[in-house]
């Protein structure tokens, strides 16, 4: 007997679990078969730690063929059921290769045993698995059968040919089978997609022990008629099937948005409901934890337009999780949500009376606030007002609004934020400076006169000849002002003046702007090089380009090119991609992508082959954004990488690209898949639609 | 239809979604801290400021400055202190406190009695108060009366460690402290003469300061956290639930060797190691659920 199989077999009989369970980490080295033997006496340990260690380690195991078989073996194991269910889990670790095992035990084994390989089957989904299950749903066993109907759940990760077998299957045996079975097969068909029709689901809505599943499945339709039986089952006299009908409309209310038509339908049947009412008000509530519920109730009440519910909407904009819902149903409300609002506002946290200030300028500009007239005095009183508060978290939405609604009055208080010690209150004052000034060009151009470049006011003056150059509206005098702000002591001022002259143009701004590259905060050296790739400057920044050590620089350097002459960025960020520096081959990748010529897509399949993973994500990412087919090769290489970084983020980028072909490159992988993380990714891609983006 | 109705100001950048991938994977190797694709607009809002701050234009120019830049080390304080959620206060969850005081300190109190020496870390302590209540705890028990007492705190968040060192506290630090615990372990600062309950903030008693020392460092950093001696108790409550998988595994195998054999590692309620590590063994105690390190053969007592 060999020195280590000795200890292992030592370890193994230990009495502390502790050591069995490190002994257990060894079994991979030894040889077969003892290797295997050892395998089984480990997963039937008493210890669970020890057992979970041994499923670990089963898919490292050699040969792998005798494994599966003495695992499947073990699922027979009547009375260990700790043994059994190790190995299940070791048998899903395993993967593809354990099917053909499992597949045997669903024909020999008891009904315990059969459901167990049932379980395996799931687990480690493909196409003869889930023929497999298909056929277990006629076992003269009930638990055999329902297992076998949940596991049809995850049949479109075993491709096409499954699904389709997995859909009809189960639509026969939720018209016709037992409860469970029936209530698995509902499950497993929302699992595999695209929303069953209202016709399949309207008859289980009158049935006891198939309401909740069915309300929860007919979320996001947007049949009328689903959307009707869903608001009437918001005020079930069961709270779980409330909860869950509120929860469903939101859904399909999010997937109807815009469709008024279908909203009123909603609508009136909530606000002839004083019981639904009820629910979805205690549903908003901040202290509702389960935020899907709290959204779905928010826009739900944001239907009813209740004037009444404003305030406990508003109380959701200072959630992140809900905001956005919230956001939506006071839009519903247009300005009758204006009053309520200030009236909330003025007790409310700082936090929160900030996001009600930033929505006042959306509500009175809605469509269904236009023509309030008198609604908007009153609210830019509150705005202005709001100004003055200690908290950046008030004053910085309100310069928000003040960015819509400002008039010409409010240019001296905005300019006063612009040099405030909060950054978001300043970057907030200058966005409403300039457009206040676009919109009010005689006043921007009367406070930007008489003020000394080097001085105090030289900030708001500076953005304010910006958006007047902006307008067209500049005189000659103003390359003057700003080529001596570039001089101001203040970096913020150097930089507003750069960006000012940006827009004047001209040879005078270019030599200005050229000299403020050498500027020591890199703020103003950057807007610099922004700057002159605005100026068009192509000739100044190629040399740049080819004279720049520091790969830093050269990313916002090739940008500037590329504003500036699309073409020559394209020549000289070529030859970088091969550079081993990480920064300065990911610097040429993000230009590259960004300039829609065809050569583009062979230079990035390039550059995904780079040695730093970073660059390879990087590049990959510009090559799914092209939309262009060869992409797909990329990515079917990346999926094998050495790296999981990159097979993780591979798999995700096929998952959004969709199409049988990224399909079947995510299956195929999965099929040899032995990291976990990356499985898990896998599976999520090929769960995922790819989703639309939504581009402000 | 909800999304982006009003996320972006005038002229603000929009965080695309292949930034978006790029920059979650970056946030979750180094902070552990994973935004999930529902987090995404939490993602874009919360480092907009950043964008703001570093006159940048998009959420690319961000990523390169984490990723690459020379500044990238000093840009991450200020990017984890707007990513991580600092809230925290006096006494939290109480029932495992109770469980703490009265089921585990006597059994260290006992496993201990030789060496005469107590150390317990607060992981991801936040301001402090964590940490604190851990030390108030301690004193109450009257245990552990000259004793080698050290109760470790560490975050991330040098803002956070700076207001832990101070050690004065607001009415929300507050929030489920009863009236005879802020007597004994407080005192008021900036109280007007002769008119209590107009003290601005409270301070910690200078017994329960004594005992607490506060670090910044990030819980995937090995080599910082070896600074933390070897500890009979670690709590890290409400840090691991924003991680992902991988770096929760991380995690719990470093509190697992900095722990002593037997030590414990105490969770929030919404956490469990199942799945995470098998290396622990539960211990049911009768007000909780915690995780001990095996004593393994042979070693009854710390190394
Ligand atoms: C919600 S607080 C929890 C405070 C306290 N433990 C409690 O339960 O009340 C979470 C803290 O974890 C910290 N944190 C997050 N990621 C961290 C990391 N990678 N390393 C160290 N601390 C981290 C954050 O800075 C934050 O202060």
């Amino acid at each position: 007997m060999s020195p280590r199989l000795t200890r292992v077999l030592a370890g193994l009989s230990d009495s502390e679990s502790e050591t069995r369970r490190l002994a257990t980490q060894n079994l991979p080295e030894l040889p077969a078969p003892e290797s295997c033997d050892l395998l089984l006496v480990a997963l039937g340990d008493p210890d669970w730690r020890v057992r979970k260690e041994a499923a670990n380690v089963a898919a490292r195991i050699e040969p792998r063929t005798a494994v599966v078989f003495a695992l499947a073996r073990a699922l027979g194991e009547r009375d260990d059921t700790g043994l059994r269910n190790a190995a299940v889990e070791a048998l899903v670790s395993i993967g593809p290769d354990a099917v053909a095992g499992a597949c045997d035990a669903l024909t020999r084994l008891d009904a315990d045993g059969r459901k167990l390989a049932v379980e395996v089957l799931a687990g480690a989904p493909t196409l003869a698995g889930m023929r497999a299950l298909a056929r277990a749903l006629s076992d003269v066993d009930s638990n055999v059968v329902t297992a076998a109907a949940e596991g049809l759940g995850r049949a479109h990760l075993a491709g096409d040919e499954a699904r389709e077998l997995a859909l009809m299957k189960l639509t026969e045996v939720l018209a016709s089978g037992a409860t469970p079975a029936r209530l698995a097969s509902l499950e497993s068909l929302r699992a595999l997609g695209d929303g069953l029709p209202w016709a399949v689901l309207e008859p289980l809505f009158a049935d006891a022990w198939l309401r909740r599943p069915a309300i929860a499945a007919t979320g996001g339709n947007t049949t009328p008629r689903a959307v009707l039986a869903l608001a009437e089952a918001c005020a079930d006299s069961s709270a779980t099937n409330s909860f869950e009908a509120v929860f469903a409309l939101g859904q399909s209310l999010e997937a109807g948005w815009g469709d008024d038509d279908l909203l009123e339908v909603a609508a009136k049947t909530l606000r002839a409901s004083p019981a639904a009412r009820g629910r979805l008000r205690a549903l908003a509530k901040a202290g509702n934890v389960d935020s899907r519920a709290r959204g779905a109730a928010i826009l739900a009440l944001g239907l009813i337009r209740d004037p009444d519910d404003v305030a406990l909407i508003a109380d959701a904009l200072a959630d992140d999780a809900v905001a956005d819902h919230a956001e939506a149903a006071l839009l519903l409300f247009g300005c009758d949500a204006v009053e309520p609002l200030l009236v909330a506002g003025r007790t409310a946290v700082p936090s929160l009376r900030g996001a009600a200030l930033s929505m006042l300028p959306q509500l009175t500009l809605s469509p269904t606030g236009a023509g309030a007239g008198e609604e908007g005095p009153a609210h830019l009183a509150a705005v202005r007002e709001a100004l003055g508060d200690v908290s950046a978290e008030v004053v910085a939405p309100a310069l928000k609004s003040l960015a819509f609604v400002g008039g010409a009055a409010d240019i001296p208080a905005v300019a006063h934020h612009l040099t405030s010690s909060e950054p978001r209150v300043a970057g907030a004052a200058q966005g409403a400076l300039l457009a206040i000034a676009a919109r009010n060009v005689d006043a921007a151009r009367l406070a930007a006169t008489r003020v000394d470049p080097r001085g105090d006011g030289a900030l708001a003056a500076t953005l304010l000849l910006d958006a007047l150059a902006r307008a067209g509206s500049s005189r000659p005098e103003d390359a003057e002002f700003l080529a001596s702000a570039l001089s101001h002591r203040e970096a913020a001022v150097r930089r507003a003046a750069v960006e000012a002259l940006a827009v004047l143009g001209g040879e005078e701004a270019a030599l200005g702007v050229t000299f403020s590259l050498a500027d020591e905060e890199p703020v103003v050296a950057n807007a610099a090089i922004r700057a002159l790739g605005r100026l068009g400057r192509a000739e100044q920044l190629a040399m740049l380009v080819a004279a720049t050590r520091d790969p830093i620089r050269l990313a916002p350097l090739l940008r500037a090119l590329r504003d500036a002459d699309p073409a020559r960025a394209f020549a000289a960020a070529r030859p970088l991609l091969r550079s081993k520096e990480a920064a300065v081959a990911a610097a040429a990748v993000d230009v590259i992508g960004s300039i829609p010529v065809d050569a583009r897509i062979e230079a990035l399949m390039g550059a995904a082959e780079h040695p730093n993973h970073e660059v390879v994500k990087l590049a990959l990412a510009q090559l799914a954004n092209t939309g262009d087919e060869r992409a797909l090769a990329s990515l079917a290489r990346a999926i094998e990488h050495g790296a999981e970084a990159v097979r993780r983020y591979a798999a995700e980028l096929l998952g959004q690209e969709g199409g049988a072909e990224a399909e079947g490159m995510l299956r195929a992988r999965l099929d040899r898949e032995r990291s976990a993380e990356v499985r898990t990714a896998i599976m999520a891609a090929l769960s995922s639609r790819p989703d639309v983006e939504t581009l402000a | 239809m909800t999304r982006r109705l009003f996320g972006a100001g005038v002229g603000e950048a929009v965080l695309r979604a292949d930034e978006y991938r790029l920059l979650r994977d970056l946030v979750s190797e180094r902070l552990g801290i994973w935004f999930g694709p529902e987090s995404r607009l939490s993602l874009e809002r919360r480092l907009r400021e950043r964008l703001t701050v570093r006159g940048l234009t998009s959420y690319s120019d961000y990523y390169h400055l984490l990723k690459f830049s020379p500044f990238a080390a000093e840009e991450w304080e200020e990017a984890s202190e707007v990513l991580t959620t600092h809230e925290t206060y006096f006494f939290r969850e109480d029932y495992q406190l109770r469980a703490f005081k009265n089921e585990l300190l006597p059994l260290v109190a006992e496993r201990n009695r030789q060496r005469k020496r107590l150390h317990i870390w607060s992981a991801g302590c936040s301001t402090g108060e964590e940490t604190y209540t851990i030390a108030m705890l301690v004193l109450e028990s009257g245990l552990f009366d000259g004793w080698e007492v050290r109760i470790y705190g560490s975050d991330l968040s040098k803002k956070c460690i700076a207001s832990a060192r101070r050690g004065a506290y607001g009415p929300t630090s507050f929030r489920v402290t009863d009236e005879a615990a802020k007597r004994l372990w407080f005192r008021p600062v900036g109280e007007r003469e002769g008119d209590p309950g107009t003290a601005v903030s409270h301070g910690v008693a200078p017994a329960v300061r004594a005992l607490c020392h506060f670090a910044q460092m990030n819980l995937l950093d090995k080599e910082r956290t070896y600074l933390v001696g070897r500890c009979d108790l670690i709590f890290c409550r409400n840090v691991m639930i924003y991680f992902d998988a991988p770096s929760r595994k991380r995690v719990i195998e470093m509190f697992h060797e900095r722990l002593v054999p037997g030590g414990i590692l105490l969770l929030g309620h919404a956490e469990s190691l199942l799945n995470v590590s098998t290396a622990f063994e539960l211990l049911h105690l009768r007000g909780d659920l915690v995780y001990r390190k095996p004593t393994t053969a042979g070693t009854g007592s710390e190394p």
